[in-house]
């Protein structure tokens, strides 16, 4: 409940600050302050009645207090302030609003990134129904702000093997599309190199890299290395790069007795 | 002691609130734009990163007209000489975007280009070896727009004499629609169709690479 007393006298205070949106501010910590002193009062054995008046005269003069009130919450500032307030809760609203509107399009590209992922994962799942070997490599790579895991690989073929490297590449929202794996080259212990896009290899299609992103945190990609000789035990994947040199060495035989 | 159970703000609490509000509001907006980046370097230093190269030391930067990419960089570093385009999409830079090419640096080779952009901009950019060389001139088959609709292949010559760095930034004089075959390798992208010359300040031919074959285009170097 409030108390009169107090009220009036903020009212007095109030009446001497001329921008208005501060006044209820100023009444509150007013009579906070006026509570706390009368409570501290009657602590001391002053009666009610006693401790609110004088916690009202500890204020001094309403008059002066209501000219320094108002010379702290200027009209000027205290008007930029609040349409400062307004203008960022429109600007709030409004991208509110606009992430609503994009939320329909998010949707669609989450559905077809991991449509896209979907595909790579079944295209593994087909290539591990004749597989000669199908295992988790685990985390083969950290270099640049990527994390690479190799999820899954699996071996097939007979004479001349296909390698199917599943990978799961971390990294920040800015380093989305890691067009690094694109240019990566592979080779077995036997000496031959695989690679996709590179002029200094004569092979040419026997490495494949296809890659779809399933969050601004993280891509999967899909590495086919074919025609590798039954002979290869291990296959080493690198890339190299002014400035970063990275490689990774897979067993071909992925822990399956041979 | 009384209190109300819902106090008007003080103003400190009121700026609290407010700074919360902005952050709140530039996250929401970082994140809706996609997280651009606020320079070109930025994202093209973010280019490098996605391609696990550099950082390079930057040799060049262009915005030549008519060219795909807004920027243009060219970029040295461990033996690779490279160059990247980034897209700009009005204040802000793609974080995401963006093209590089790569080159083996050969230092015995006085003149090194790279392909920036054959389709529209039609530019090449050519790092020199030789300090002596002030001038490049290059030379490549076109097949231009005679005006009336129709196209002849015909020999475009263009040059530069202001390098930055040791890298001249060559843009051949065609339009948009017109052709100018720059590379016969379309795996490599190297400018193989192009002949390069390089002069010293008296004029005098320092260096020129080896005589392309245009036969193609019923031309001859």
């Amino acid at each position: 409940m409030p108390i009169p007393a107090y009220e009036e006298f903020c009212s007095r205070v109030c009446a001497h600050v001329r921008f208005k949106p501060a006044r209820a501010a100023i009444s509150a910590e007013l009579t906070a302050h006026m509570e706390d002193h009368a409570a501290a009062l009657m602590d001391r054995g002053l009666s009610p009645e006693e401790a609110e008046e004088q916690a009202i005269l500890a204020m001094g003069d309403a008059g002066e207090l209501g000219r320094a009130m108002d010379a702290l919450y200027s009209p000027f500032w205290g008007c930029l302030r609040l349409w400062l307030h307004r203008a960022l809760l429109l600007i709030v609203v409004l991208l509110l609003l606009l992430a609503a509107g994009r939320g329909g399009t998010a949707l669609e590209e989450h559905r077809q990134r991991a449509a896209a992922i979907q595909h790579l994962e079944g295209q593994i799942g087909t290539e591990a129904l004749s597989a000669l070997a199908d295992w988790s490599p685990g985390p083969v790579l950290s270099a640049g702000g990527y994390t690479l895991t190799a999820e899954r690989a699996v071996l097939s073929g007979g004479e001349e093997r296909t390698l199917s490297l599943l990978l799961r590449v971390r990294h920040s929202p800015w380093l989305r599309d890691p067009a690094f794996l694109r240019s990566l080259a592979g080779e077995d212990d036997l000496g031959n190199r695989y690679r996709g896009w590179y002029p200094d290899y004569p092979a040419f299609w026997e490495m494949d890299v296809s890659s779809a992103p399933s969050s601004p945190f993280s891509t999967v990609c899909l590495v086919e290395i074919r025609s590798i000789p039954a002979e290869a035990s291990t296959l080493t994947l690198f890339y190299d790069r002014g400035g970063y040199r990275v490689s990774f060495p897979l067993d071909l035989k992925g822990g399956v007795a041979p | 002691m009384k209190k109300q159970l819902h106090p008007p703000l003080s103003w400190r609490h009121a700026l609290r609130r407010d700074l919360l509000l902005a952050l709140l509001a530039l996250l929401l907006a970082y994140t809706l734009l996609d997280f651009p980046c606020f320079t070109g370097l930025q994202a093209y230093r973010a280019l490098e990163r996605r391609y696990l190269y550099g950082p390079g030391e930057i040799l060049l930067t262009a915005q030549p007209e008519g060219a795909f990419w807004s920027r243009y960089y060219v970029a040295r570093s461990g033996g690779l000489l490279a160059w990247g385009g980034v897209g700009r999409s009005g204040p802000l830079w793609q974080s995401d975007g963006g093209a590089m090419g790569f080159v083996f640096e050969d230092p015995d080779l006085p003149l090194v280009p790279l392909l920036l952009d054959e389709d529209f901009g039609h530019i090449l950019a050519v790092v020199s070896h030789d300090p002596r060389i002030v001038r490049v001139a290059a030379r490549a088959p076109a097949l231009l727009d005679q005006g009336d609709g129709f196209h002849t292949w015909q020999i475009l010559d263009t040059e530069s004499s202001q390098p930055e760095n040791g890298c001249f930034l060559l843009q051949f004089p065609a339009g948009p629609l017109d052709d100018v075959p720059m590379t016969g390798n379309w795996r490599s992208r190297q400018p193989d169709l192009v002949l390069l010359s390089g002069y010293d300040a008296e004029d005098t031919l320092i260096w020129q690479s080896p005589a392309p074959d245009w036969s193609f285009y019923g031309l001859t170097p």
